[in-house]
C-alpha cells in the first residue's frame, strides 16, 4: 500500500497497482522516494478521492478486454465525468501534477464534448471567462468565417 | 474604441491544459471559438496549436471522393465517405455543398487538408474545413494540354509549393524540352527552375495524389527503349523528383521490371510510403495490380498483387487505397467500388447512373492551416 497525503492533511491509502498509473508516484517509488507518506500539495481531499476512485477502477485495465468488463469500464468512465467544470478542472489539474495520462484525456475530451456546439457567449459564461477582444477584433474574426458562428447545432444554453 | 479590462479566466486553468481540450475541437468550434478572448484566439492560431490539432488522434482521417461533372466540366463534384464502411453494403455519401467547388476541373493535390485546383486557365489553393480559398497568379508557363503538377510542403522553409512542368516541341531540332516552374505559398509567386531532365522518349504522369515524401516530390515515367536485334520496343518505369527545398529535379530508377503498356505505371502513397501502381495482366489474361513501395534507400519491394475479378475490356485502374488493405477501382462507365483484398469482397461506392470519369480519392484530415493572403 502507497499513502499519499492531500493539502489538506488527509491520508489516503492506495493499493500500488492503483497508484503506479500516475506516472510521477510511479517514478517516485522506482527511485525509493515513496517509503513514508507521499504529500501532494496540489491536491485537495475532495479531488484526491475521485482520483482515487478512477484509479481503483482501473487497475488491470489491459485485462478488461479479456474479460468482457470493457463496457463496464465505459459506463464508469462516462459516469465519473458526470461533474461540475469546477470538480473537472481540478480532477485536469491534479492528473496533469501527478501524470495520469488516461484520465487527462478523459476530463479534456468531457470538456471538449460540452464546449463543442456552444456559441461564443455560452463558453464564455460557463468558463467564467471575461471577453478582453475589441468590438472590431470580435467582428474581424466572425467576418473571417460567419459560418462557424452559424448552424443549427449552436447551442446558445449555459448547461 | 473600447478596450476592455483583460482577465484570465476565474478557473484559473493553466495554458497547456486549455490547449489540451481545444486540440480535440473540430475546426468549426475553434473558429468560433477564437471570439471567446483573446488567449484563446492567440492560441487557436499559433502554428504549434494548428499543427498538433491537424496531427490529433481526436481528427480523424476522413476519405472524400471527387470527380468532375460530364462535359461540359464545370465543376469537382466532392463526396465524403463514412468513416466506416460495411463490404457490401453501398454506403451513403454525403455531398456537402461546401465541398463543390465551381469552375474548377481538377484537383491536383493534398496535403494538410489543403487542395491544389485547377481550371483550364486558372489555379487556386482550398481548405475545405476552413472554407478558405486562394486563387494563385496566373501561371508563368503557357498551358499546354498534357502538362504535369505537383502540390507538396516544404518543411524546411515551412512553405507550401505548386510545382509545373510543361513539354515544349522544338520543331528544329525534331525534339522535345521541359520547363519548370515552381509557386511558393509565402511569396506568393511563381519562378522559373532549370529542368535538366531528358524528356525524349519519356512519358511524364501526374501523381495520383500529392506524392511527396521526405521532402521529395515525385512524378512516374515511362521511357521506351529499342531493342535493335529484335526490332521491338522495352518499356520501363523510372521516377523524376524534385527536391522541394533546393528545387532541384533528378531521375531515380523504378523497379527492375518492364511493362506491356506505357501507361501501366501510375504513382500514389500507401501508408505514407511512396507507392508506385503496375496495371497488367496475368497469365489467364485477367486485369492484375502490383503495388510496389519505395524505401528510404530508393529500393523497391513489390508488396502485393491484386487480381482483379472484373473482364479485362473494363480496363480496372486503381485510384487509391482505403486503409491497409482495400483498394478503390475504377473501370470505363462502371460503379466505383472498393475491393477488399482480404475478404476478395466488392463495395458498391457510386450507383450505376453516375458514369464518372477520371476519379481521384484522398484520406483528409481537417486542417486549421490558412492560406489567406
Amino acid at each position: 500500500m502507497v499513502k499519499l497525503k492531500s493539502n489538506d492533511d488527509k491520508e489516503f491509502e492506495v493499493e500500488e497497482a492503483a497508484v503506479i498509473q500516475s506516472e510521477m508516484i510511479k517514478n517516485m517509488i522506482e527511485d525509493g522516494c515513496a517509503t513514508s507518506v507521499i504529500p501532494l500539495p496540489n491536491i485537495d481531499s475532495k479531488t484526491l478521492i475521485k482520483v482515487i476512485e478512477y484509479l481503483n477502477k482501473h487497475i488491470n485495465m489491459g485485462k478488461a478486454a479479456e474479460t468482457g468488463e470493457e463496457d463496464d469500464l465505459k459506463e464508469f468512465d462516462e459516469q465519473f465525468v458526470n461533474m461540475g467544470w469546477e470538480e473537472l478542472f481540478d480532477v485536469i489539474m491534479a492528473a496533469n501534477y501527478l501524470n495520469i495520462h488516461e484520465l487527462m484525456e478523459l476530463c479534456c475530451q468531457s470538456a471538449a464534448d460540452r464546449l463543442k456546439n456552444k456559441s461564443v457567449r455560452a463558453v464564455r459564461e460557463m468558463l467564467k471567462i471575461t471577453n478582453d477582444l475589441t468590438e472590431e477584433e470580435e467582428q474581424e474574426i466572425i467576418n473571417d468565417a460567419p459560418w462557424a458562428f452559424e448552424g443549427p447545432e449552436i447551442d446558445d444554453t449555459v448547461n | 474604441m473600447i478596450v476592455k479590462v483583460t482577465m484570465k479566466n476565474s478557473y484559473n486553468l493553466p495554458d497547456d491544459l486549455v490547449r489540451g481540450i481545444l486540440v480535440t475541437l473540430p475546426v468549426k468550434s475553434l473558429l468560433r471559438f477564437k471570439c471567446v478572448c483573446r488567449n484563446w484566439c492567440a492560441l487557436i492560431t499559433s502554428s504549434s496549436f494548428v499543427n498538433e490539432h491537424l496531427h490529433h488522434k481526436e481528427n480523424p482521417t476522413r476519405f472524400l471522393i471527387y470527380t468532375r461533372d460530364p462535359y461540359p466540366y464545370i465543376s469537382i463534384n466532392t463526396f465524403m465517405l463514412p468513416e466506416k464502411i460495411s463490404s457490401s453494403v453501398t454506403p451513403m455519401l454525403k455531398k456537402p455543398s461546401y465541398l463543390q467547388i465551381p469552375g474548377m476541373l481538377k484537383i491536383g493535390g493534398h496535403v494538410d487538408g489543403i487542395f491544389f485546383l485547377r481550371s483550364e486557365n486558372s489555379m487556386a489553393l482550398w481548405n475545405p474545413a476552413t472554407r478558405e480559398f486562394r486563387p494563385l497568379p496566373p501561371y508563368l508557363l503557357k498551358l499546354c494540354g498534357g502538362d504535369k503538377f505537383g502540390f507538396g510542403f516544404d518543411s524546411l522553409s515551412c512553405d507550401y509549393k505548386v510545382m509545373q512542368i510543361v513539354e515544349e516541341h522544338n520543331y528544329v531540332k525534331e525534339s522535345w524540352n521541359g520547363l519548370a516552374a515552381v509557386y511558393s505559398l509565402s511569396n506568393d509567386c511563381w519562378r522559373n527552375l532549370t529542368f535538366n531532365i531528358d524528356i525524349n522518349s519519356k512519358i511524364l504522369f501526374n501523381s495520383l495524389c500529392s506524392t511527396c515524401v521526405n521532402g521529395v516530390y515525385y512524378w512516374c515515367a515511362a521511357k521506351a527503349t529499342e531493342v535493335i536485334p529484335h526490332d521491338t520496343y522495352e518499356k520501363v518505369i523510372l521516377l523524376v523528383s524534385f527536391d522541394m527545398h533546393n528545387e532541384v529535379f533528378g531521375e531515380i530508377p523504378g523497379p527492375d521490371i518492364l511493362v506491356k503498356s506505357l501507361h501501366a505505371g501510375s504513382l500514389t502513397l500507401y501508408n505514407e510510403s511512396l507507392c508506385l501502381l503496375v496495371h497488367g495482366y496475368d497469365d489467364q489474361e485477367r486485369p492484375s495490380i502490383d503495388i510496389w513501395l519505395m524505401n528510404d534507400e530508393k529500393l523497391w519491394t513489390k508488396v502485393m498483387n491484386v487480381i482483379v475479378p472484373i473482364p479485362a475490356y473494363y480496363d480496372p485502374r486503381c485510384r487509391g487505397f482505403w486503409g491497409h488493405d482495400k483498394v478503390i477501382l475504377e473501370h470505363k462507365g462502371q460503379p466505383i467500388l472498393i475491393y477488399d483484398t482480404k475478404s476478395h469482397e466488392f463495395t458498391n461506392l457510386f450507383h450505376r447512373e453516375e458514369k464518372t470519369k477520371r476519379t481521384r480519392v484522398s484520406s483528409y484530415r481537417e486542417s486549421l492551416v490558412s492560406i489567406k493572403k
